[in-house]
């Protein structure tokens, strides 16, 4: 205890007492060393709760059992022995018996923890397959073995959000009142104490400027984009005056349109908006869809029940009507957009459909053998197809083995041509139809195999068979038919009597006769020459025949008759389904297995709805969790009423956006009863650059010798004024090389052509500006190097380019004090470790030898009283110095 | 029209298959690079037909075990063993060989087992890694239904053996199978992707068949990799032999090689290696590297960390025997022993940084060798300045537990292979991670010093005061000799403050060192990252195991009436969080520091 404190605590009892008795309480309090080591505890504890799984933490209670059975396999079975074999080494000599001890020890210890190993450890080592051996809590573990407890619903936060929350923040002010009163009442103010005394201000001046740099701190990064790759060398690319938040959400809104026809976006800020759990996934699902119908999503399994109702309200500037509001009623952290399809009575325009679009759901019943069949059915296995006959990509549902089309009132001519029978184990056919020259109509069906041509004398033409394909070989780009697919046979026409002549090429789909297409002749860019095929001479239609095929025809009375065509050519015509809906025995056997369809459902009118298909964790990016990167948000947007209440709302579910504004993927567009629309977005915040702007110069990846791995990534930008905004800075453009580890500090930048003196002083300042900032080479166009690569590999390219580039943001006010604190702290260590100890020991000597120097001087009574007086002084000194030592 | 039962089960599945995914979603994103270490390509890209290099093997002459023992024993491969090659970075034969091994078997060497000649039992038959390599190379049919391939994640392996090998009647060969660790490319093959399926959920399982599935294509493509002629310049790609025409003289080399090794004919290989050696550094010569190519096999050959640990494990039970004993020739004998181990531990750290051409302490393996050493020669300079030998046996012991950790638990990092470009491209890497590891190192002292002072105070409790304070007065003294007149001196509390003293010399350090490391990876962080503390785990748990001793320096000035109690045990805590935030933050909390 210090000779301060000890005065301290002196007059704190002699003159804070009665009404001040709380005041030397709470003094006390904070002057101790206790305290501020519980405070320290509390802090690690808190680190320990936000790094750590709450699945791990779980996992000690376990571990400590599986340490505690080897700490009593190695008592019993090394020290015990141990202790006994020295009991009966009584007489033997010392160094005889520390050896045997340490011998035994170490051969007894390695045997014990052998033996633990091999028979003890299979027996308590928890197997998370079978659940065999030993583990406390193993559901909980398995299910929050990724999960830290910042994570849980109710906290949702970063690990910036968590330590930054008030508990720890309180606990940490705690802690640096307790620093100071203690630095203050405990600690003597001189030269030996020093050390002690920097270091504690060092952390004081760490606490300050971390709130400092706290108050300001932006960061995210910002995506450059490279000139075209026909722009000459060193062109600057698009011109980047902002960046993106990497932790603030917003949700983008838009009503008017600006300049060029661009929406103007206003962002408005999400606040606690969730990271990493479920919402309310079925938000916006008003009653059945086809995902309900089918079992898709059991959305109470993700979400747990769990809702969400975040207000959005307005920013600064509003470019939104006010009667219009937003709020945030749904989430997926992690999911992928996919279509379901909504039940409603009727077409409304507006809700993203062009035109009524019934939907039909046909179910297909397999009834297979017990040895077939899934326990976990109940005999036979289910499957649902949405089937839109009025959709050409949705009437169709097919993969390898089965194919379903339904169709409205098909034409008695295209019923006739899909119910022909071919010949036994064809797999595709071809139905020719074609004028004879006697004016009447020549039909056949002609089994074709790719590679084919035959010769039809009787209409003068020859077929070839060029290819078949399974699916389309470029995708159907034909409005209306966007998505949809189909076999289809490219053929090579041409006539008899034209010997040597021009030959057609057509290519005839299965599912979609009216887009056959003949390609004759070539432009004079070299593509072929387009037109519809030409039926008027000859009319081919393709069957196929490889795989299993039902069509179903339904008349306006809502009758249905269909064909089901067996792989191979067999043809069966149902006239009128069983009870109005089902096809039994789609696939004859001995097999004792039943495949049936039925259509289940009639729906007036399906409006599609995109919503979050969440992705399981197991396939899960982990770099991606938390991030919003693959997230979705449902938005609802609102009308009140007169009362303020809700008096109309629509609710759309919005893909994350990371670069907002970069059109990588389009807004929603809500369309309102009164005809307004407005459009909504969801992505990161963007901060403006202050008055300035960034543009990518040139991008190069540096690799290892002998193109080895990465070794460095170089983006060459410059900074210039900025050439929108009102208060662009008065600087000269100049150009910097980012590369990793070297990041560009803008708008102050190491000028050579100034003074150090000027640069320096800049320098600091802009450790304080939070308008300054740094940007660090943070991400590259990988893809679109390594394919530029291969051209240059080619001769074909001079040398590997990107597209973009990413650079990380981030500004750091206060900074300077910070390393201002840690540099007191670094310094202030080795003084009160080393140069103090140093001090003590010399004024130690100094007295000592002073205390001799006077015992030897004195021979006289008077000397003897002064050495009697001067050796106790001495001795207090040394004493005194000792303590301050300790101290 | 009749029709199989299976075309049922074929709808079944490919009805479900339909219902899935109705639209599919692009990702705009790339994710930020530099940070993490490059991923090692196992297997070289843009070769067709290596095999064709050596000729295709014969499927119908299988050799017996022993035919092939025999053939490896009589060939003399040292021609081939420094040849250089490029796989990831430019290295030796020697170097890939092993690498490959590892990879494939988990093991240093692989081993046959051949019937006992005396009945009953099998043999193992050792074979030479870089014979292996070649093997693989030039016959990878043999090793089809050779257990090649290693199977670390137990259910796993069980799993796949229990399909290999169904049925009660054959639980022995079952038995023998996870015994033996590793199972054949064949098992792989039939019943991993079966295995896959029914364990779609489990990362365990998913990412052990990966591995089998990667190293199965190691061991059939591993001829891809013979990447061994010098380029043109530093900006090109090494050449494959399979690039040079069929008349070059390498290729003519190699096919003999190839010839001879099938057919078992040790002379003709012999002279083929000895051509390919003399003609491969030839080709571009002037950018084949020279001198580099001894020390790597120098490096592989002297195994220092493997040699190293022993030597500090000599060491230590020296020097505690001497504590005991009072036998000078015991400290003698420690000390020079810990001076073998230091520098055993130096070739090997050095060797390594001159071969990778960097500061060897990027990855977990080689900063576990780096602290080691760091701690070494901290506690021997200690044990000198002071005299005092238990610090010897401190900085033995730590030597001991980190290298033999860092080589025989399959720490990441053993192979040489390019680090994360951010690592690269700092200067204050050094400053940050050295300043670090030394602070583990010296924390790594302190624990062991503790766990002295602990003995020393609980001993007298099991063993008896007077003899407990023999040992101990015996660690502390300049000379074990000395001790015989020690007990005389000083007391049991004497001897307790001493090592008190002792413990807190060391703890200091490391909370200095620890400190100001983690202060010079802030500003490393604000430098690179943009932001100087980011509450990565990482950064956590060095805050947390700061703060530890923090409490040891501040619980000092408390009432508490057995400071140097309670500092051991503070140190021993102290140390588990180390190694929490050592190991467990780098294996288990994902975060920015991925290459720590």
């Amino acid at each position: 205890m210090s000779r301060k404190w000890q005065r301290v605590k002196a007059w704190d009892d002699q003159h804070l007492r009665g009404a001040w008795t709380p005041l030397r309480l709470t003094l006390r309090l904070f002057s101790s060393v206790w305290f501020g080591i519980g405070l320290l505890v509390v802090v690690a504890l808190y680190g320990v709760v936000a790094s750590v799984p709450i699945g791990l933490l779980a996992l000690g209670p376990t571990w400590a059992v599986y340490i505690a059975s080897l700490l009593a396999t190695l008592f019993v079975v090394a020290l015990v022995p141990t202790l006994l074999m020295r009991l009966a080494l009584g007489g033997v000599g010392r160094g005889v018996r520390f050896s045997l001890t340490v011998f035994a020890l170490l051969g007894l210890g390695v045997a014990a923890a052998g033996g633990w190993y091999r028979f003890v450890w299979p027996l308590v080592h928890y197997d998370p397959i079978t659940g065999s051996g030993f583990r406390l809590f193993p559901d909980f573990v398995r299910d929050h073995l990724a999960t830290t407890a910042r994570r849980l619903p109710g906290f949702e936060m970063t690990e910036l959000e968590f330590y930054a929350w008030w508990p720890l923040r309180m606990v940490l002010l705690l802690f640096v009142t307790n620093m100071i009163v203690a630095t203050v009442r405990r600690i003597e103010f001189n030269l030996k104490n020093l050390g002690v005394l920097t270091v504690h201000t060092g952390i004081v001046v760490i606490a300050f400027g971390s709130i400092l740099y706290g108050r300001f701190k932006k960061e995210g990064d910002t995506i450059l984009f490279a000139a075209a790759p026909t722009a000459p060398e060193a062109t600057p690319g698009r011109a980047q005056t902002r960046f993106y938040d990497n932790t603030e959400v917003v949700l983008y809104v838009a009503q008017q349109l600006g300049l060029g026809g661009q929406p103007r976006w206003e962002q408005r800020l999400i606040r606690r908006m969730p990271r990493y759990n479920e919402y309310a996934l079925d938000a916006g699902v008003p009653g059945r869809s086809y995902w309900s119908s089918i079992g898709r999503l059991d959305a109470r399994q993700h979400d747990r029940g769990r809702a969400l109702a975040l207000d959005v309200p307005p920013g600064a500037g509003q470019f939104v009507d006010p009667d219009v509001r937003f709020r945030i009623v749904g989430y997926a952290p992690y999911a992928e957009p996919a279509a379901d399809w909504i039940e409603r009575a009727a077409h409304v325009p507006g809700d993203g459909s062009d035109a009524v679009n019934p939907m039909r759901i046909v179910e297909l019943q397999a009834t297979l053998p017990p040895e077939m069949m899934d326990a976990s059915t109940d005999g036979t296995a289910r499957f649902r197809f949405p089937m839109m006959p009025e959709r050409p990509a949705d009437r169709v549902r097919t993969n390898a083995v089965i194919g379903l089309e339904y169709r409205f009132a098909m034409a008695p001519e295209r019923f006739a041509e899909l119910a022909t029978p071919l010949p036994a184990g064809t797999e595709h056919g071809l139905l020719i139809s074609a004028p004879r020259p006697d004016g009447t109509r020549f039909e056949t069906a002609v089994p074709v195999r790719a590679g084919e041509r035959f010769e039809l004398p009787a209409i003068g033409w020859s077929v070839g068979v060029k290819e078949l394909h399974p699916t389309p070989p470029f995708p159907i780009i034909t409005p209306g038919y966007e998505g949809a697919t189909s076999s289809v046979a490219v053929l090579e026409l041409s006539r008899l009597d034209e010997a040597g002549g021009d030959r057609i090429e057509r290519w005839v789909y299965h599912r979609f006769p009216e887009l056959d297409q003949d390609l004759a002749g070539t432009q004079e860019d070299g593509r072929p020459i387009r037109a519809d095929a030409d039926e008027e001479a000859i009319r081919i239609r393709l069957l196929d025949a490889s795989k299993l095929q039902v069509f179903y025809d339904e008349d306006a009375d809502g009758g249905i008759r269909a064909i089901v065509r067996q792989p191979g050519g067999d043809v069966r015509v149902v006239g009128a389904l069983e009870g109005g809906s089902r096809i039994d025995q789609l696939m004859p056997n001995d097999e004792g297995a039943s495949i049936d369809l039925e259509i289940v459902e009639r729906w007036a009118h399906a409006q599609r709805f995109d919503r979050p298909d969440p992705v399981l964790e197991s396939e899960q990016d982990r770099r991606f969790v938390g991030t919003h990167d693959r997230a979705m948000a449902a938005v609802e947007v609102w009308l009140a009423g007169a009362d303020g209440a809700v008096a109309w709302s629509s609710v759309v579910w919005l893909p994350f956006q990371k670069y907002m504004g970069i059109g990588l993927a389009d807004p929603a567009v809500v369309t309102l009863p009164d005809g307004r629309s407005v459009r909504v977005a969801f992505g990161r915040r963007q901060h403006r650059f202050p008055g300035f702007q960034i543009e990518m110069l040139d991008f190069e990846m540096i690799a290892y010798d002998h193109r080895g791995a990465p070794r460095d990534y170089q983006s060459v930008v410059r900074v210039a004024p900025s050439i929108i905004s009102d208060r662009a800075l008065d600087i000269e453009p100049y150009d910097h090389v980012v590369k990793l580890n070297n990041p560009l500090r803008a708008p102050f930048h190491w000028d050579d052509g100034r003074s150090w003196l000027f640069n320096a002083a800049r320098r600091l300042a802009g450790g304080l500006n939070p308008n300054q900032f740094k940007l660090s080479q943070a991400g590259w166009d990988q893809q679109g190097w390594q394919q530029t690569q291969e051209l240059v590999d080619q001769g074909l390219l001079d040398r590997p380019r990107v597209q973009f580039t990413i650079l990380g943001v981030g500004n750091n006010a206060g900074i300077h004090v910070i390393a201002l604190g840690s540099i007191m702290m670094g310094v202030g260590i080795p003084w009160a470790f080393y140069v103090k100890p140093w001090m003590v020991r010399r004024e130690r000597r100094r007295l000592q030898a002073a205390h001799v120097g006077a015992r030897q001087a004195g021979s006289t009574a008077e000397a003897k009283a002064g050495r009697r007086r001067s050796g106790s002084a001495s001795e207090r000194a040394a004493a005194g110095a000792k303590a301050e030592a300790t101290a | 029209m009749r029709i199989n039962g299976w075309i049922g089960r074929r709808i079944v599945s490919c009805c479900a298959f339909a219902c899935a995914g109705l639209s599919g979603w692009a990702s705009a994103q790339v994710a930020p690079a530099g940070n993490a270490h490059p991923e090692s390509q196992l297997v070289g890209e843009g070769v067709s037909e290596p095999h064709a290099v050596f000729g295709a093997p014969s499927l119908a002459d299988r050799p017996a075990p022993r035919d092939k023992h025999a053939f490896a024993e009589r060939l003399d491969l040292t021609p081939l063993r420094d040849l250089a090659v490029f796989h990831g970075r430019v290295k030796i034969l020697d170097t890939m060989a092993r690498e490959t091994v590892r990879t494939l078997t988990g093991r240093d060497a692989y081993f046959d087992l051949a019937p006992s000649d005396e009945g009953g039992g099998a043999e193992k038959l050792a074979y030479d890694p870089l014979f292996t390599l070649l093997d693989i190379m030039i016959d990878p049919p043999y090793y089809l239904d050779k257990p090649v391939i290693a199977i670390n994640y137990l259910p796993l392996r069980r799993e796949i053996v229990e399909r290999a090998f169904p049925g009660a009647e054959q639980e022995t060969v079952r038995q023998r199978y996870l015994k033996l660790t590793r199972v054949t490319p064949r098992m792989i093959r039939d019943f991993a992707g079966p295995i896959f399926d029914d364990h779609a959920g489990e990362e365990p399982f998913r990412d052990g068949i990966n591995r089998a599935e990667a190293a199965v294509g190691l061991l059939l493509n591993s001829a891809a990799n013979l990447r061994v002629i010098a380029p043109e310049s530093t900006t090109e790609k090494w050449h494959h032999l399979i690039e040079w025409p069929t008349d070059a003289e390498v290729r003519v080399a190699s096919a003999e090689l190839g010839a001879a090794w099938h057919a078992r004919d040790a002379e003709r290989a012999n002279a083929a290696i000895a051509r390919l050696a003399s003609v491969l550094p030839s080709i571009n010569a002037e950018m084949y590297p020279d001198s580099r190519r001894s020390l790597e096999l120098t490096y592989n050959r002297v195994n220092a960390f493997e040699w190293g640990y022993w030597a500090y494990a000599v060491s230590l039970l020296m020097l505690v025997l001497a504590f005991g004993t009072s036998r000078r020739w015991l400290v003698a004998g420690g000390v020079a022993m810990l001076l073998v181990a230091i520098a055993l531990h130096t070739f090997g750290f050095v060797a390594r940084s001159i071969i990778a051409e960097r500061f060897a302490i990027q990855n977990q393996f080689e900063s576990m060798t780096g602290l080691s050493l760091f701690a070494a020669v901290v506690g021997f300079v200690i044990m000198v300045a002071r005299r005092q030998w238990l610090f010897g046996a401190a900085a033995a012991a730590t030597g001991f537990l980190v290298l033999i950790t860092a080589t025989q638990t399959g720490i990441p990092g053993e192979f040489m292979d390019r680090e994360a470009a951010i690592l690269n491209t700092s200067v204050l890497l050094k400053y940050h991670v050295t300043t670090v590891l030394t602070s583990y190192g010296l924390i790594t002292l302190g624990f062991v010093i503790s766990i002295f002072y602990l003995s020393a105070h609980y001993g007298a409790r099991f063993f008896g005061r007077s003899e407990a304070e023999v040992v101990a007065v015996a660690a502390l003294s300049g000379a074990a000799g000395d001790a015989k007149d020690a007990p005389a001196k000083p007391t049991l509390t004497r001897t307790l403050a001493d090592l008190d003293t002792a413990q807190m010399v060391v703890l200091q350090l490391a909370f200095w060192t620890l400190g100001v490391g983690t202060l010079l990876g802030a500003w490393w962080a604000d430098h690179s990252w943009g932001r100087w503390w980011a509450f990565d785990p990482k950064e956590t748990w060095a805050l947390v195991t700061w703060i530890v001793y923090l409490i040891v320096i501040h619980a000092r000035f408390t009432s508490v009436r057995d400071k140097g109690l309670m500092t051991a045990w503070l140190s021993v805590i102290g140390f588990f969080v180390m190694l929490w935030t050592y190991f467990g933050v780098n294996l288990l909390l994902p975060g920015l520091h991925a290459y720590a």
